[in-house]
């Protein structure tokens, strides 16, 4: 690019990211920015009047069992899809690091979820869960399994099939976050390992697990945040229901937004599930920290 | 599966009521000062042939009568109202959008849609006289008409014939009660030899447009006549019994699948016979002629049973004019055309809906053995709370999550509904 005297000042590397730049600050920042006006707004979509009311929204809010049971099942959701998610990776990563022939087909069989549209995943595992006939129950049947329940439909199992189809379709992502790591750890210390007897298991554990550990908390922070944001399995799958059994935080915040059109409160909701994320992933952090120093190699 | 039947019902009304412009009119534009009138509905691409080709013959028509008038129609389907309300916000709102009885009230009770009076008032053409008053009556504020109606459906009993016959029950008649319904559901009821039931009698849903009739039916309603609480109405004895009737067909008569044991039959319960009756609407016509497993003739249709009135309600959709427009005229002539009877024959014949002009509904008085039955039952029906009450929907998914609780066991109608009711009134207060 020809560059006159006077535009040298502007570094190119700004140029570079300007379209980023104004994609994000209008599409990200300025919303932010606004839902948090907002939020300290009776903001009725088409109410003229949209009076200030301090802090009305958040107290409202704060005192709101249905905003809360949607945060508990969030935090049901976060407390199972993220550990479970993460070990399936882990152990699917592990598997397809061999050197193997046709290893880079289950590779792409495995990521192939994260790259087809949530809506469709949601349509497919809503043949899988249908009752009698879909294809979990009708497996379990062939079992010789009875009392096989309406997954969906019954308010003690819709979470727990959400979280199930939760662990298959974040796989991808996190295999390959897994898989770069692997490819981190030197070789020699399992070498080292194996000279000194130790199993393959042993290995697994002392050397494998720990030295993932930075991989671990950036998966474990991404996935954590990820759960609490969870939306399209809800919204294609259950609406929340059956009786509010999979009522997540971003379903709830968005029926009352779109469904209750009181923006003021959505918004209130939003800056509450930041604030619980922040938490969460602060405490996450701190944890990981203390137990990555205990593993560093100085 | 009525929820899916209005879905479907709505789309195709709305295909219907407002269809594409056919590009003809572009030649003309040239000659003519050509005014764009946009018009949003919630259909969708998913209409079917011959829903498409009386479409194109509607919009050529109205090319033809109105020249200097192009019509860009904009589809939202899914989540209708929030984009329209949107578009509202960002002062993009189409001229004349598709306003559906349910959710009237937003865009009635907040100024965005224009009074029609002086536009009927002025207009020699159109008498409202030849409209069905109630169903007028659903975008009426005083002496404000805010939607043309265009057509709309009672909700009805409808029964399969031949599951009748199978369990030797007469056919309802006309003006029965509720306990001529109960006692018609347990007989309809067949079990084989293993005790497992081959025939249900009814099939109660939890979704509340289908159910909020028997409460009137039983002298109790929703809300209170202002439509400002729910406690004492929805949970008043009135209401809980009836609501303990329609539960009971399912939890103490059993003569009702559970929300599984629906699931676990399939869609087309009604049809296939396993589930002899059920609540809907005019819409589920189409459907039934395209089935070729239906015989038509064994499908019947009565009104609701009644207990201490009797009443049904309707659904409703029509045209109506937003406040913005800059071409109310020509609005005014789209919404006219619609609603007109020309037009109005051209989607009677589908089998869709009920047409809102009287005279149009009484010439297909014959189309159908079932529609002088419709026809009848009119008298009986009045509007959703949806047309007066902002927050309707929140008050219908308490409503439906009441229900659940009940026919899950997990909580008497009492209880239910008086929970319920709380949680309305917090909600409906706070606006």
């Amino acid at each position: 690019m020809r560059s006159h005297p006077t535009k040298r000042k502007i570094p190119s590397g700004v140029l570079f990211i300007l379209p980023a730049l104004v994609h994000l600050v209008l599409f990200v920042v300025i919303p932010i920015l606004f839902a948090l006006y907002l939020s300290f707004h009776k903001w009725d979509v088409l109410k003229v009047d949209k009076p200030f009311v301090g802090f009305g929204n958040y107290r409202r809010v704060l005192v709101d069992p249905y905003y809360w049971n949607a945060m508990k099942n969030s935090a049901v959701y976060a407390l199972f899809s993220v550990p479970l998610g993460m070990a399936a990776a882990l152990a699917v990563a592990v598997l397809v690091n061999q050197k193997l022939r046709g290893v880079n087909l289950f590779r792409t069989m495995y990521y192939l979820p994260a790259v087809s549209s949530g809506v469709a995943i949601s349509m497919v595992w809503m043949w899988v869960y249908w009752p009698e006939r879909g294809l979990l129950s009708w497996g379990l049947g062939k079992l010789g399994v009875t009392g096989i329940p309406n997954w969906l439909n019954d308010p003690n199992w819709a979470m727990p099939a959400l979280i199930l189809m939760s662990i298959w379709t974040a796989l991808g992502p996190r295999m390959v976050l897994y898989l770069a790591g692997l490819s981190g750890i030197p070789t020699a210390l399992y070498e080292a390992a194996e000279a000194d007897g130790a199993s393959r298991w042993a290995a697994f554990w002392h050397i494998t697990l720990p030295l993932l550990m930075p991989t671990s908390l950036f998966v474990l922070v991404t996935s954590s945040i990820g759960a609490f944001q969870v939306f399209t399995p809800v919204y294609m799958m259950t609406k929340g229901g059956p009786l509010r059994a999979t009522d997540v935080v971003g379903y709830h915040i968005y029926t009352e937004a779109w469904r209750l059109f009181r923006m003021g409160r959505a918004s209130a909701q939003s800056y509450i599930l930041f604030l619980v994320i922040l938490v969460v992933t602060i405490i996450q952090f701190k944890l990981a920290n203390r137990r990555m120093e205990d593993y560093s190699p100085g | 599966m009525v929820v899916h039947s209005v879905r479907v019902y709505w789309l195709l009304l709305a295909l219907l009521t407002l269809p594409p412009l056919v590009t003809g009119c572009r030649k003309q534009a040239a000659s003519q000062s050509v005014v764009t009138i946009h018009v949003a509905d919630w259909g969708g691409a998913s209409a079917d042939a011959r829903s498409q080709a009386i479409e194109a013959r509607t919009m050529a028509e109205f090319a033809r009568l109105h020249p200097n008038i192009r019509v860009e129609r904009e589809h939202m389907p899914e989540t209708y109202v929030p984009k329209v309300l949107m578009t509202v916000l960002a002062h993009t709102e189409p001229d004349v959008i598709a306003l559906d009885a349910s959710s009237a009230a937003i865009f009635i009770n907040n100024g965005v849609l224009r009074d029609l009076t002086p536009f009927i008032e002025s207009d020699p053409e159109v008498k409202l006289s030849d409209f069905f008053p109630n169903v007028i009556n659903v975008a009426r504020r005083g002496k404000a008409l805010y939607a043309m109606p265009a057509n709309f459906t009672p909700m009805m009993m409808w029964y399969n014939k031949a599951s009748f016959r199978r369990a030797g029950v007469p056919y309802p008649r006309d003006g029965w009660t509720w306990d001529d319904f109960l006692d018609t559901a347990k007989r309809l009821h067949l079990v084989n030899k293993d005790g497992k039931t081959v025939q249900y009698g009814f099939e109660v849903n939890s979704w509340m447009p289908s159910w909020v009739m028997w409460i009137w039916q039983n002298g109790g309603d929703v809300l209170s006549p202002d439509g400002t609480h729910a406690s004492g109405y929805l949970d008043g004895p009135k209401s809980v019994e009836a609501v303990t009737f329609f539960t009971d067909l399912e939890r103490k008569w059993h003569v009702s699948p559970s929300t599984s044991e629906a699931q676990a039959l399939g869609d087309l319960n009604f049809e296939a016979g396993r589930v002899p009756m059920m609540v809907s609407g005019h819409w589920v016509i189409p459907a039934f002629l395209a089935n070729e497993n239906v015989h038509f003739s064994d499908i019947g249709v009565v009104g609701l049973p009644r207990k201490a009135e009797r009443v049904t309600v309707i659904y409703e959709s029509g045209p109506a004019m937003m406040k913005a427009t800059r071409h109310p005229q020509e609005a005014w002539e789209y919404i006219k055309f619609m609603t007109g009877p020309w037009v109005q024959r051209q989607y009677a014949v589908t089998g869709i809906g009920v047409s809102a002009n009287r005279h149009v509904a009484e010439e297909f008085r014959g189309s159908t053995v079932q529609e002088p039955v419709f026809l009848d039952n009119i008298k009986y029906a009045r509007g959703p709370w949806g047309d007066k009450v902002e927050q309707y929907a929140l008050v219908e998914d308490i409503g439906k999550e009441a229900i659940e609780e009940i026919r899950l066991g997990k909580a008497t109608p009492q209880d239910a509904l008086t929970r319920a009711a709380k949680r309305i009134d917090v909600q409906l207060g706070e606006e």
